[in-house]
């Protein structure tokens, strides 16, 4: 009896073996942001990977690259060598740079823009970096009540989609927007905001946000009383008052969950090309707030 | 101290003069160094107003960051305004990317704007970096606006990401004058800072040195003080006139001390010269020395083989070559006199060395026969007669040398005269024909030494062939010794059967005489008789000659040897023409000698007469040959006797019988003379003479007692005299 019970488990073992994946982390630089969502996501996928097999005799293969360090052709070549079973690129540079792959599964995070990444391709997910337009006033106003009127800046061709989609979700909110084309437009429609809306919200576009520019929507705040709502934490040292971004923790579970799903047979189809976070949170600049005499009713 | 005095006291004074330069010094050091301090103010303020001018134009620009970024007018006033009411700044102005001028303000001078900025932002380069151009006015002060652009992607507006490199874009150009007016006035109150220090530090200088010069004399003039007071001079020589003489005392000791090291540095560079050109001598006379051993090394070389044989011609080529190469001359020469039909001794070449690099250059070396009297180079012949050598340069020569060694191309030369026997044989030469050389005393000595090797193989040469004469002559002697012993054997052969003839005549001719007296048988008889009598006498004489019938000494008249000795040589006269003239006194007293050793001088000294006339006529036509013999008694002197070496004391009375032998023949120079007593010595040709005529002749001369004198000129002839002393007991008969 012990010894088939033996050659069942020896059995099992060399089966399970073949179950162990192998992970190719890309990364776009090896800079902060990117390491800390790689660590994360490692953390996460020894969570949320099939737990069939014996981890201790055959761990999952997760291998990590960094494109700011080395040289891309050779990293093509290792990659290929690797015939990793899934690869997570992290990073624009980092889609960018799997957009030739298309046996693969790739699943991306911290792209704020994926859609002209993907392009119709079938073995590309990821997780949404950022919180929709709704779940960014929803938590202003959780914060800060009694905003009505939002003024946004934005490039048509950059966020254009995005302050679209906000115009026609948001429901408390009336949003007063205004198209620019060039970041020296910035300051003359500020002037034409003065007086017309109850906060500004950042839109993550690279052609109203600059050193200047945002320097010209803190004074204007400051000049008109009114909070900046940023996409990101980093513009509340600039001067913003609230910034409402996607917890990271949150992005890397999702991402190790689609990992999961994939690699156990999911139809990326069927996942679609992209997926909510789903938890954000918000941080609060109170010397912002309270030189603008803004009462933040939660906190209190 | 300083007393109204003071100029005309320190005027021409070393000490004061001293004084003046050491003030003169301070206030130049002063002002140099005020000038350097001020150099420095005006550099740190320069700094300054740099600092200052790019400081404010920066903070200018990075305030109006947004407005230039804007193009908004309004906005940016304010900090400009705050700039421009700096007190040093004459204007401000902003420009943008297109240089065009978006807001300026300037302050008027005298109701006009002292600066075009079009013009100033046109003139300056599109560079980044904050620029500095300084006019008359003011300085300028040109700062680039910035602004950054913070990401490259969207992702990057979420992270602040500290490694990022942000680009930057040129957005305009604040512009920044400041007033020059500044700087002038800080240069004018640092130049007056510099005159006012100067004069204090010159002032405090003369200070200074007046209380250091009345420290050091403050002593000596105190002692002088005392001295004079001591003896009673009342007058004060101040400190001033103390420290220049002191000065002066010590001034004129110091420069007699740099006389001293300037004649001693004089001496020093003397004794360097000296030395360096003893040095340049000796290092001459040791080439000359290590060339004289290169020399003397080929000398002995060519010696050695000279020893080895006795053919000089070979051995003199291979040591005038070997010469040639060691010495590095032009030319090596060996010359041979010889006298032509003129009487002019003519210096022929025997043989040369030359030089390739002389070959080559010359084309005509000119190797004609030299002759000292019609080239005029008798003193040359002079010295070489002397054994003396002559050298020099063709420029030390006389004008007919020089002219002939110049027209050779011969520059410098040295001749060394081969001797023979104290006779000069030729020359040896050395010449150059590229350089001029002060012939240095060893290589003349090595010269000299290879002339003699030359005179020496000569001489041994003539030696050699002259021994080769002795050796033939010694050869017909014996032969001639042989002849008369077979002489004298025939004649005793001969004598026997001549004995019986003559007895057998003496018979016939008395029968004859007593039957036939007048037949002819009687009278062929008599011949018979008459003829071997002859033959007989002419058999006694070869006995005599031969030596065989030698009576050893006894008393007898000479006249019978001379007559004896005549017998011979009278047919053989008339044979050779030859005028025999005898004068032979029969009166003479007997005398103790050996008859045939007497006749055999006779007949030697009637031989070489005969051969000495004979030989003069083979030369003169015409000539008649007389040979005179005389014996006679004659009384000498004492004079006389002892001027042929003769002992008065063997002459009784001075008594003496002389033969005399004279000939009209060749005669005999000096030299012939006194070497024809010499045994083997000879004028003849070989085979013609044996050398041992006169020298048997005075052997047997000395032998009896007797003793001989000649006279002889060449071309005259000769007169032989033998002089027999006559001894006490001697007698008349």
């Amino acid at each position: 009896m012990k010894k088939v019970i033996f050659a069942i488990t020896l059995c099992f073992c060399i089966v399970s073996t073949a179950a162990a994946y192998d992970i190719v982390v890309v990364k776009s630089r090896s800079a902060g942001p990117y390491e800390e969502m790689d660590r994360l996501v490692r953390a996460a996928l020894l969570q949320e990977l099939p737990a069939s097999g014996q981890k201790s005799i055959q761990p999952h293969s997760i291998t990590s690259f960094s494109l700011g360090e080395e040289d891309l052709p050779a990293v093509t070549e290792r990659i290929q060598a690797a015939s990793p079973d899934l690869i997570v690129a992290i990073g624009s540079k980092a889609l960018q740079f799997t957009e030739k792959i298309e046996q693969t599964p790739i699943v991306y995070l911290l792209v704020p823009a994926p859609e002209k990444y993907v392009n119709n391709r079938d073995n590309v997910t990821g997780v949404r970096f950022g919180l929709s337009a709704q779940s960014q006033f929803n938590q202003l106003s959780r914060y800060i009540p009694g905003i009505k009127r939002v003024g946004v800046i934005y490039d048509p061709e950059r966020t254009g989609d995005l302050v679209h989609q906000a115009l026609f979700t948001l429901t408390d909110h009336e949003l007063v927007a205004l198209p620019a084309n060039n970041p020296r437009d910035v300051p003359a429609l500020l002037k034409q905001l003065q007086g017309r809306v109850d906060a500004l919200w950042l839109v993550p576009d690279l052609t109203v946000i600059n050193s200047v520019t945002l320097e010209s929507y803190i004074h204007f705040s400051m000049e008109n009383k009114i909070p900046v709502l940023a996409f990101a934490e980093k513009y509340l040292d600039k001067g913003a008052a609230i910034a409402v971004t996607v917890d990271k923790e949150a992005m890397a579970e999702m991402a190790a969950q689609v990992v999961s799903r994939i690699v156990r047979g999911a139809d990326i189809k069927a996942i679609g090309s992209v997926v909510e976070a789903g938890r954000g949170k918000a941080v609060i600049n109170r010397k912002i707030t309270a030189k603008l005499n803004i009462v933040l009713t939660w906190m209190e | 101290m300083v007393s109204v005095s003071l100029p005309k006291q320190i005027r021409g004074s070393f000490g004061a003069k001293l004084l003046s330069v050491m003030i003169f010094l301070i206030a130049a050091l002063t002002m140099l160094f005020h000038l350097f301090l001020a150099q420095l103010q005006r550099s740190s303020h320069n700094q300054y107003i740099t600092n200052t001018g790019i400081a404010m134009a920066r903070v200018l620009a990075e305030s109006i960051t947004l407005d230039v970024f804007a193009e908004n007018l309004h906005g940016m006033k304010a900090p400009v305004l705050a700039i421009f009411n700096q007190d040093d700044v004459l204007g401000v102005a902003v420009f943008n990317t297109n240089k065009e001028l978006l807001y300026s303000r300037q302050k008027e001078e005298n109701g006009k704007e002292s600066h075009s900025w079009q013009q100033m932002i046109q003139s300056i380069g599109p560079a980044h970096p904050p620029q500095l151009t300084e006019t008359e006015e003011a300085f300028v002060f040109r700062h680039p606006v910035f602004y950054s652009v913070s990401a490259e992607r969207e992702e990057d507006l979420y992270f602040s990401n500290p490694e990022q490199m942000l680009d930057a874009e040129n957005i305009g150009y604040v512009v920044l004058a400041l007033s020059v007016k500044g700087k002038q006035g800080h240069m004018q109150e640092a130049l007056s800072h510099t005159v006012f220090s100067t004069i204090v530090f010159l002032l405090l200088g003369v200070l200074l040195i007046s209380l250091v010069v009345r420290r050091i004399t403050s002593p000596l003039s105190s002692l002088l003080r005392k001295v004079r007071a001591s003896a009673g001079i009342q007058d004060h020589e101040d400190d001033f006139d103390l420290l220049s003489k002191t000065f002066d005392s010590q001034f004129n000791e110091l420069r007699e001390t740099f006389t001293v090291i300037n004649v001693l540095k004089e001496k020093l560079e003397k004794t360097n010269r000296d030395l360096a050109a003893d040095i340049a001598m000796r290092q001459q006379v040791e080439a000359a020395l290590r060339k004289r051993d290169h020399i003397l090394a080929a000398v002995n070389h060519a010696t050695a083989k000279l020893l080895e044989s006795n053919e000089w011609i070979p051995f003199i080529k291979e040591m005038v070559d070997e010469l040639g190469h060691q010495w590095q001359v032009g030319a090596i020469r060996v010359m041979k006199h010889h006298v032509d039909a003129d009487g002019d001794v003519i210096a022929d070449l025997q043989h040369e060395w030359i030089s390739e690099e002389v070959r080559a250059s010359i084309d005509n070396l000119k190797r004609r026969n030299l002759s000292y009297s019609k080239l005029g180079f008798e003193s040359w012949l002079e010295c070489f007669q002397k054994g003396e050598m002559v050298s020099g340069n063709s420029d030390d020569m006389s004008p007919a040398v020089r002219s002939w060694l110049d027209d050779r191309g011969v520059k410098s030369i040295a001749l060394a005269p081969i001797m023979v026997e104290k006779k000069c044989w030729g020359f040896m030469s050395s010449a150059t024909f590229d350089r001029r050389v002060d012939w240095p005393e060893p290589e003349l000595d090595a010269l000299q030494a290879a002339a003699r090797i030359i005179g020496a193989a000569v001489h041994r040469e003539d030696m050699t062939r002259e021994l080769e004469g002795k050796r033939a002559q010694l050869a017909h002697a014996g032969r001639l010794t042989a002849m008369g012993e077979m002489a004298s054997g025939m004649a005793h052969e001969i004598n026997q059967p001549l004995t019986v003839i003559n007895l057998s005549a003496d018979a016939c001719a008395s029968y004859f005489k007593k039957n036939e007296p007048e037949s002819p048988e009687a009278e062929a008889s008599e011949d018979i008789r008459l003829q071997v009598k002859k033959i007989a006498r002419i058999i006694d004489n070869m006995r005599v000659f031969s030596g065989r019938a030698s009576g050893g000494m006894k008393f007898l008249n000479p006249a019978y040897p001379v007559q004896d000795a005549l017998a011979f040589f009278r047919v053989q006269f008339r044979a050779h023409k030859i005028d025999l003239q005898e004068d032979i006194s029969e009166d003479l007293p007997e005398v103790k000698t050996e008859a045939q050793k007497f006749e055999q001088i006779v007949v030697n000294f009637l031989s070489n007469a005969r051969y000495a006339v004979d030989k003069r006529a083979e030369t003169e036509d015409g000539l008649v040959r007389k040979v005179v013999v005389r014996l006679f008694h004659r009384t000498l002197s004492r004079e006389q006797i002892t001027s042929f070496g003769g002992d008065p004391e063997f002459f009784y009375s001075g008594q003496a019988i002389v033969l005399e032998v004279q000939d009209n023949g060749t005669g005999m120079d000096d030299t012939v003379k006194s070497r024809c007593l010499e045994p083997f010595f000879t004028t003849k040709d070989v085979g013609e003479g044996t050398g041992l005529g006169l020298s048997v002749t005075h052997g047997l001369v000395r032998e009896l007692g007797f003793y001989l004198a000649m006279e002889s000129r060449p071309d005259e002839g000769s007169i032989f005299r033998v002089f027999i002393p006559v001894k006490q007991g001697e007698h008349h008969v």
